[in-house]
């Protein structure tokens, strides 16, 4: 254990002292031993990069400065998003589908504060999940700032004051993620003017919102406070919406939302956003036409995407580097320039999502502890939480094309499906994409009731170089919303039963 | 006949079974599959040796008709990864300005 008086000056009481020890960190090892590997950044990726290498036998450590585990995904972003849409789901359902199912209620109100409390027994049931895990594991965890001091050392200064400390280690991942793009002219007060972080925290429904951005995340977001009576308009520069979906896809999702509600303004760039009295005015200019007008809102939602976050780590002292974008310039075993010194998750290059940088974290740390790694980049799936839920793996038909590969598709309508039509949510369809020669699997497209849960048969299917054939011949079971999944697929090298 | 036809049909799903970790491993840098420029810095230079186990001393090299690794087969089995406009488009939330 580090020694009391470095952490707290000794006219603190001794109690006083060992619980700012406790409170900084939870070590298994002396503080001036070296460590195995220690990691920067305590997100998805991080955190279970220093459980695989603790589990590897390696004498691990974590720092991170957000006083609480999980990174963006478990405090503002994934988990929280998710909490939110669950429940406001419900409370939508309640309120405008129930009479439909024989189930009378009256008088169904929304009480923000306690949605809210909701969101947040969640993220610490989970975040606090993950300390256990450490201790499980035996992971030294550092709540404080790391910033590099040279290649192999790394000081901490505790959230919480005291004094610094610096680790020093034989492997060093960087694991620091991703923070919001900031729209350049637009400032955000999380109040009126909300990044994801500010969207998840809002204390009332706002009358209007406008959203900048119909990726995911704007999405997912317009989505909740829109079921929950918010009057929402989401502005997007390209002529659809949801970030690389496949295109027949996007417009089925865009329809679906537009009946739910949600209005689209696509085609459309944004010249201004600032708040002026109680509201928020956003003037917007149609790119092709070029007719401006001025939106009003309540909340201005900016969702245009996220950027690489290493403020504070003093790189140049480690002497790593970045390219252009601020991304950290990484090898095949995700070793920056300085081979010691790894780097996994948003900071470096690829999507940014948390569970690629779960599969980077296990591969790292495998990379550290045995030579071997492995991350399959072509079968990393996509999801959006919104209701149908849509979700996808592999290539979109617009990329086969483009690509000239001949190929075969195959649909099954969820209006066709038995589970679907007993739960009176029969939205949505399944699409497969497959070789016209061999039959092989090139990429799954969902949109529907549970596609995020399905999409992961689709994974495994294109991780294993399955054809349409081999899911089509493999028995599911009856009545599920799976049985839509095989018979898409069916539908691709034959033909579907019940359609 | 239809059960005729799925007793000859071979899936095409090819389980791995467990991953070996005796076989060789070049740690030469090369760009991550994901790099934008499909290029290192000159920066980078030989990688140091894994920090522990991945000895080499139990090394068997594959045999025939196997390989060591997927980059070894030929382009029809290798994996597509992300275009770098569609992780652009993930990470922009599709937007552009």
């Amino acid at each position: 254990m580090l020694r009391t008086t470095r952490i707290l000056p000794s006219k603190f009481g001794v109690a006083a002292r060992t619980r700012a020890v406790t409170q900084f960190q939870r070590c298994y090892s002396s503080a001036n031993e070296e460590l195995d590997v220690l990691v920067i950044g305590g997100g998805p990726g991080g955190y279970v990069a220093a459980i695989k290498a603790a589990q590897a036998g390696l004498k691990t450590g974590c720092i991170e400065k957000r006083g609480s585990l999980g990174g963006t995904c478990l405090n503002v972003g994934c988990i929280p998003s998710k909490s939110l849409l669950n429940n406001s789901q419900m409370y939508h359902a309640i309120k405008t589908d129930s009479a439909n199912r024989g189930i009378e209620v009256s008088d169904v109100k929304m009480n923000i504060a306690k949605l809210q409390e909701a969101k947040e027994t969640s993220v610490k049931g989970l975040t606090g999940g993950i300390e256990m895990l450490f201790k499980k594991n035996k992971v030294n965890y550092y709540k404080g700032a790391g910033s590099f001091v040279s290649d192999s050392e790394v000081k901490v200064d505790p959230i919480d004051g005291g004094e610094a400390v610096t680790l020093k280690a034989k492997n060093i991942i960087i694991a620091t993620g991703s923070e919001p793009t900031p729209f350049p002219g637009i400032t955000i007060d999380e109040k009126k003017i909300v990044s994801s972080t500010g969207a998840l925290a809002l204390e009332a429904v706002p009358k209007k919102m406008v959203i900048i951005g119909g990726g995911i995340i704007g999405l997912e977001m317009g989505s909740v406070w829109s079921r929950l009576g918010s009057e929402v308009t989401v502005v997007e520069f390209q002529n659809a919406i949801g970030a690389g979906m496949d295109d027949e896809i996007a417009k089925a999702a865009q329809k679906m939302l537009t009946k739910q509600g949600i209005k689209f303004k696509l085609g459309t760039k944004v010249l201004s956003g600032a708040i002026e009295g109680d509201g928020v005015k956003v003037e917007v200019e149609n790119v092709k036409k070029g007719d401006k007008e001025t939106l009003d809102a309540d909340v201005l939602l900016v969702a245009i995407g996220r950027r690489p976050y290493s403020e504070g780590l003093n790189l140049e002292a480690a002497g790593v580097e970045k390219d252009d974008k601020g991304r950290i310039i990484i090898d095949q075993e995700y070793r920056t320039n300085k081979s010691n010194i790894r780097c996994i998750g948003d900071v470096t290059f690829g999507p940014m999502l948390a569970h690629k940088a779960e599969e980077e974290g296990v591969a790292t740390a495998e990379y550290i502890a045995t030579g071997h790694g492995h991350v399959n980049y072509a079968a990393i799936p996509s999801v959006m939480y919104t209701h149908p839920e849509v979700a996808w793996v592999g290539q979109t038909e617009q990329q086969v094309k483009e690509a000239g590969i001949k190929y075969n598709v195959g649909k099954f309508p969820f209006a066709a499906n038995s589970r679907a039509k007993t739960n009176l949510d029969t939205e949505g369809t399944v699409k497969f994409i497959a070789d016209k020669e061999t039959d092989r699997i090139l990429g799954i497209h969902i949109i529907g009731p549970n596609a995020g849960e399905m999409i992961a048969e689709g994974v495994l299917a294109l991780e294993y170089g399955a054809s349409c054939e081999d899911i089509a011949r493999t028995c599911h079971a009856h009545p599920t919303l799976s049985e839509a999944f095989k018979e898409a697929a069916m539908a691709t090298y034959d033909k579907a039963i019940h359609f | 006949m239809r059960a005729t036809r799925v007793l000859l049909r071979t899936p095409m799903i090819k389980f791995l079974g467990k991953r070996p970790t005796n076989v060789k491993v070049d740690h030469t840098p090369r760009p991550h599959p994901l790099s934008p420029t499909g290029s290192l810095p000159p920066s980078f230079t030989a990688a140091t040796i894994p920090l522990n186990k991945g000895s080499s001393s139990n090394y068997s090299p594959p045999g025939d008709g196997e390989f060591a690794s997927r980059r070894e087969l030929s382009k029809r089995f290798q994996y597509r990864p992300f275009s770098e406009n569609e992780i652009n488009e993930v990470n922009s939330g599709g937007a552009f300005f």
